[in-house]
């Protein structure tokens, strides 16, 4: 043994323990660096020299940076990171739900229902008020104006996590471009699997963009023999070596509504995720948003039906002159069956009622409709020959818009419809109230909007017969609703309950996904993370070593002075 | 890599995050307490408590529309107020008319004084108009629902009415409507005198005919029937969209399996099958075949469907009358006081024409159909008015039953309407010319044709007196047959006046009295403006029984405002019930609102300063914990 060996023990010494520090400042410098696991050198003694009386140590060498990280903890991480991420969208989803739905301060869909029927109290307390008239309208009116607020709040609601949808795709394709780059990455720096484990910043970068991943979608996440790890949604692989599954926004559309549709691009089909913010962002927008818009409907179209049902048939203080359709048939030659009309038309036949406003006296013609072979124009021309060849001021026609249109060119003849069983009346929008097909296109006929005199509340008696009128006020307790199991009231109520229900839900499971995934953060930092007390003790002790090693390196550096000057 | 985790490492990540979820849990907290007291509400969302917001929901909704209810408490209430009001004032008024009327048959009346009585009456009559007109909250209170037309109109001796049989209703709960109004024709007899047709016009059925007007207007459970004929083969038809009874006819023929039509008399269906023997029945307790009149069994090759009665539309043909007879179209003519028209029926094609025919002939008369549907009526909406149909050259009044035979003249339509009077015991006595006395007393006659049968039926009466009614004229005849020596007389009775009614008072000529013409008229119905017009006739005319009859009239006009009233009183009470009751729930319901959702902000602000304090020592124990590190303290 010489003392350059020793002079060697001494460089060693210093190199490891330069390394040791460097390491702690690695640590102290990414102790709050997200996804960073610890990293601790591991020295290990070099190889000794054989001297036959004993074998004599030779130094140090760094054996491995080793990095501090249990890959189960970081699994129960990145789920308990998915989860979190689900229930927060689901929580604002339903935030933002109940944003629109809240009867609680007033001005909601409850009170306006409740007004409308208000109003009809008071017509039908003075039906020959004209007051009492313009204010039903105004109400009316209000009425439809929040039905299409409520509809706008949930097609916004469902833009905007469409958008998010977009956002949060567009960030998962950033990650798994990026994971697949490192994998390369890791690959060749541990040489194809030969030094597995060693490119620890590496491993360190490439976890905290999983942990980012998991945020957004639930994966599971396997490492092979190489290095490289597989990223898998379900069964859908994402990132497999330093490939890349890139996800795809397709555009689609529902009637008037636009959305994208999540597939994978390899082989075009819809991505299902299991958790994660995209998770509950999808069933966000195709679940409950669709869930309210459907219940909006519903309210809309028991207006629609059940309400006009009652009005067709009744007469206000005035008969009509001139009435047009509100719904538009595809074809005026196409059978009713198949015209495209927003209800059902059933064998039948309405009453078509002539007064002749000089005598009082009124003629009845029942016109008799057949979906299946009658057409719009058929309906006019029955019309035009049972009424119109006794009094040819009467005049049906069809418009080019596939609009019925019936006239009476005398001031002295008006008309107003009676019994419907063909329901034909309320399909195409004859002497209807309330006109449209849904929540967001619902509104009131314009014909009765400009002369509220219009509006029928009798049944054919005087000014002051309101015989119609507390017919449709018996529809606020009539199950015309939920398959005819509920009131407006109720149905709404109970929407607005369920979704209380889930948002209360959402809220609790939310607070608890919380605490679990703070202390699983706790336990993976209580292994991986840094504590910088200790790393400050570290710094210390390799601070001492390596002042040590200097002193030792003096030591033989005189030693080897001492002999070079006697020589 | 797995390297096992010693539980004692604090990271720094441990030590600050648990600090900051604690801050934001405190200062969550104090957000929602700051929420609650600044807007009074308990629950922001449904999500704050969704059973709790659900239900306060619901409770505003009831409390808004019992409001409502209460309101419209009060305005029925005032409205029934005005009307009973009204009905004292005029219920004093028919007083003081029978009053004048009582003083007029005594002995010590005089052509002056009735004269002098029949003005007043006038004056009085303009002054119950002007009671019956009046109006409460610019609608007139007994008009029905011709709330802007003045509903009585004096018309020279007569009172028109122009309103209709519609009384309003409002709505004083849930689902309960509330008549709030009296129409003039129920209270003071709007409609004083009606002609009704035969018991069933019989329309004839056709494959229009709705099934909902069949079996009287009660209409017919739709649903599946079942036919088996007997040879093995069975069907089950679905008639439960079926509208008409052409609908049932077409999905009988439709199935093939056998073929149904309508019958022979047109009121009914008929199913065959050549060589079956038909069992036609209901299925799973519905009552489909009994209500279309085919549910028979062992009915032979041909099941004949029963009667499924129709009732009649104003869209049912003239000539689907009777059976599908039809009717004579030559038409009628009404007289109806100084009003008459000669109506011609030539030319008109369904009821409706007919009723619009007779609406605007001018004489004061509505026409309608039953309100059972059954048949047609014709009544005077002119108070005081002698209400008559005659022929106009043909048999339309008899084909509508409006005419009927002399015989069957009921006896309240005689003399105008105002009928024969049937009192206690015997009403008229006999004395046959051999001098046996015949009492007759009239009980059970409500006929002209039941009163000569009376006569005839009297065990005196064989072989002394024969009692016929001149046949085509509306009069009795009396024939002595006894052959004795002196002249059969008829006299009153305790000075009943029903002979002299029946027009066979006094005596024979040669053993014949030639009753006079009893003057059938429209069934005068109980109302007071024509009492009051019939005693202001019968003063002018001076005939003492006449004036007796206008004072009965009176008497039932008066029973019957105090029925009315007595209808309103109780309708006030209960209107008062309902008021306190709604009130009362309102408050309560009010109540449990406040106590469920706004906030008790005593309890909240305490709250809120406890969530301060331990925000404010939150935060001074995170600052002490996120305290320097070993770093300080090394050189």
């Amino acid at each position: 043994m010489s003392l350059f060996a020793s002079l060697n023990l001494a460089r060693l010494a210093l190199g490891a323990h330069q390394t040791a520090i460097q390491t702690v400042g690695q640590n102290i410098a990414n102790a709050n660096t997200e996804g960073y696991a610890r990293q601790r050198v591991q020295m290990s003694p070099t190889p000794s020299d054989d001297m036959v009386f004993a074998r004599v140590g030779t130094g140090v060498q760094i054996e491995r940076i080793e990095r501090i990280v249990d890959e189960h903890l970081e699994g129960n991480l990145r789920d308990a990171r998915s989860g979190l991420g689900d229930l927060a969208e689901r929580l604002r989803t339903f935030n933002l739900a109940e944003a629109v739905f809240n009867d609680l301060g007033g001005g909601g869909l409850s009170e306006s229902l409740s007004q409308f029927f208000e109003a009809l109290e008071d017509l039908s307390n003075n039906p020959e008020d004209p007051t009492a008239r313009s204010e039903l309208v105004v109400q009316s009116g209000t009425l439809v104006e929040t039905l299409h607020f409520m509809d706008s709040g949930v097609r916004s609601l469902r833009s905007n996590v469409d958008d998010d949808i977009v956002s949060v795709v567009q960030n998962i394709n950033r990650l798994t471009t990026e994971i697949a780059e490192l994998n390369a990455k890791i690959v060749e720096a541990e040489d194809g699997g030969l030094n597995l484990g060693i490119a620890n910043n590496l491993r360190s970068q490439r976890d905290a963009a999983l942990g980012e991943l998991s945020d957004h979608l639930e994966i599971k996440v396997i490492e092979n023999s190489r290095g490289a790890v597989q990223v898998l949604s379900g069964n859908d692989a994402l990132v497999v070596n330093s490939r890349q599954t890139e996800l795809l926004l397709d555009p689609r559309s529902d009637g008037d509504i636009s959305y994208h549709d999540v597939r994978l691009a390899d082989n075009g089909q819809k991505l299902k995720p299991k958790g994660g913010r995209l998770a509950a962002l999808l069933d966000g927008r195709d679940s409950v948003a669709v869930t309210l818009r459907t219940a909006l409907d519903e309210i809309a179209s028991g207006l629609l039906t059940e309400f006009n049902a009652i009005h067709v048939q009744g007469e206000g203080s005035k008969r009509y002159s001139e009435v047009q359709s509100l719904n538009a048939v595809t074809s005026p030659n196409v059978v009713l069956a198949e015209a495209g009309l927003p209800f059902a038309v059933e064998n039948g036949r309405f009453d078509f009622q002539l007064v002749n406003e000089g005598d009082g006296t009124r003629e009845t013609y029942t016109i008799a409709v057949d979906p299946q072979t009658m057409t719009l124009s058929d309906v006019a021309a029955a019309i035009n020959a049972q009424v119109g060849s006794d009094h040819p001021e009467i005049v049906a026609g069809v418009t080019v818009d596939g609009l019925l249109e019936i006239e009476s060119t005398s001031t002295s003849l008006t008309f107003t419809f009676r019994e419907d069983d063909s329901n034909f009346l309320v399909a195409a929008g004859v002497g209807t109230f309330f006109s449209g097909t849904n929540a967001r296109n619902i509104d009131l006929s314009q014909l009765v909007v400009d002369d509220p005199s219009l509006f029928a509340s009798g049944a054919g008696g005087g000014i002051g017969d309101n015989t119609r009128v507390l017919e449709m006020l018996a529809l606020r307790d009539a199950p015309v609703m939920g398959k005819s199991s509920m009131t407006f009231e109720e149905f709404y109520q109970a929407t607005i309950g369920e979704l209380g229900v889930q948002g209360a839900e959402a809220r609790e499971l939310h607070s608890n996904q919380e605490a679990i995934f703070l202390s699983v953060k706790n336990q993976r930092e209580a292994l991986s993370g840094v504590n910088v007390d200790e790393e400050a003790i570290s710094l210390i002790q390799f601070q001492r070593a390596y002042q040590g090693a200097a002193r030792f390196l003096n030591v033989v550096d005189g030693l080897l002075e001492t002999l070079i000057n006697s020589v | 890599m797995a390297v096992h985790a010693s539980t004692f490492r604090v990271s720094e990540f441990s030590q600050t995050s648990g600090v900051l979820a604690q801050l934001r849990q405190n200062l969550s907290a104090l957000s929602e307490k700051q929420q609650q007291i600044s807007s009074g509400q308990l629950y922001q969302r449904p999500s704050d408590g969704p059973l709790a917001v659900r239900r306060l929901i619901s409770w505003d909704r009831w409390i808004d529309r019992h409001e409502k209810y209460e309101a419209n408490i009060s305005l029925a209430t005032s409205r029934l107020s005005a009307a009973e009001s009204s009905l004292d004032d005029l219920h004093e008024m028919i007083g003081r008319a029978r009053d004048l009327g009582l003083q007029q048959i005594n002995a010590s009346a005089t052509e002056e004084t009735r004269s002098n009585a029949a003005i007043e009456i006038s004056s009085l009559i303009d002054e119950a108009v002007t009671v019956a007109n009046r109006q409460f909250a610019d609608r007139y209170l007994f008009a029905g629902s011709q709330v802007k037309t003045t509903p009585f109109e004096r018309v020279g001796e007569y009172v028109a009415y122009q309103g209709d049989e519609l009384a309003s209703r409002v709505e004083i709960g849930v689902r309960t409507a509330f008549e709030d109004s009296v129409t003039g024709a129920h209270a003071f007899g709007g409609m004083s005198t009606e002609i009704v047709g035969a018991e069933d016009s019989q329309p004839a059925v056709t494959t229009g005919t709705r099934l909902s007007d069949l079996n009287g207007g009660r209409g017919v459970d739709v649903g599946a029937i079942e036919i088996r004929d007997g040879l093995g083969g069975v069907a089950t038809i679905d008639l439960s969209r079926a509208k008409t009874v052409g609908d049932v006819i077409d999905f009988v023929n439709d199935s093939g399996f056998a073929i149904a039509g309508m019958n022979a008399t047109s009121n009914g269906i008929v199913i065959s099958k050549g060589g079956a023997n038909l069992d036609v029945m209901n299925v799973n307790g519905n009552r489909t075949a009994t209500d279309l009149g085919i549910a028979v069994l062992d009915a032979g090759p041909t099941v004949i469907g029963g009667d499924i009665d129709p009732i009649v539309r104003s869209t049912t043909t003239l000539a689907q009358l009777r059976g599908g007879a039809g009717v004579d179209q030559s038409g009628i003519t009404i007289r109806n006081g100084d009003l008459s028209a000669e109506i011609d029926f030539t030319g008109l094609e369904t009821i409706e024409d007919m009723l619009n025919a007779i609406n605007t002939s001018g004489t004061g008369t509505r026409a309608e159909i039953t309100g059972d549907g059954k048949t047609l009526s014709v009544r005077s909406v002119l108070a005081g008015a002698d209400l008559v149909i005659e022929e106009n050259g043909g048999t339309t009044g008899r084909d509508f039953g409006w005419i009927v035979a002399s015989e069957d003249i009921p006896l309240d339509q005689l003399n105008r309407g105002l009928g024969v009077v049937n009192g206690e015991g015997a009403d008229f006595r006999m004395t046959a010319s051999d001098g046996t006395t015949i009492d007759v007393e009239m009980d059970g006659a409500s006929t002209l044709g039941d009163v000569a049968e009376l006569i005839n039926q009297h065990p005196d009466s064989a072989g002394r007196v024969t009692a016929v009614v001149v046949a085509g004229e509306n009069r009795l005849r009396l024939t002595d047959i006894a052959g004795g020596a002196g002249e059969l007389v008829v006299a009153p009775i305790n000075g009943a006046h029903t002979a002299a009614q029946l027009g066979i008072q006094g005596a024979a000529t040669g053993g014949v009295i030639e009753g006079a013409d009893l003057q059938p008229g429209g069934t005068r119905l109980v109302s007071a403006f024509d009492g009051f017009a019939l005693l202001f006739r019968s003063l002018a005319s001076g005939d003492v029984g006449e004036i007796g009859r206008a004072i009965r009239a009176l008497d039932d006009a008066e029973d019957k405002i105090l029925n009315v009233r007595a209808e309103l009183g109780g309708g006030i009470r209960r209107l008062e019930i309902s008021a306190r009751r709604t009130e009362l729930e309102r408050l309560q319901m009010r109540e449990l609102v406040s106590k469920e959702g706004d906030t008790d902000l005593a309890e909240a602000i305490v709250l809120f300063e406890q969530h301060q304090t331990i925000y404010q020592a939150s935060l001074q124990t995170a600052a002490t914990l996120v305290q320097p590190s070993l770093l300080d303290f090394l050189g």
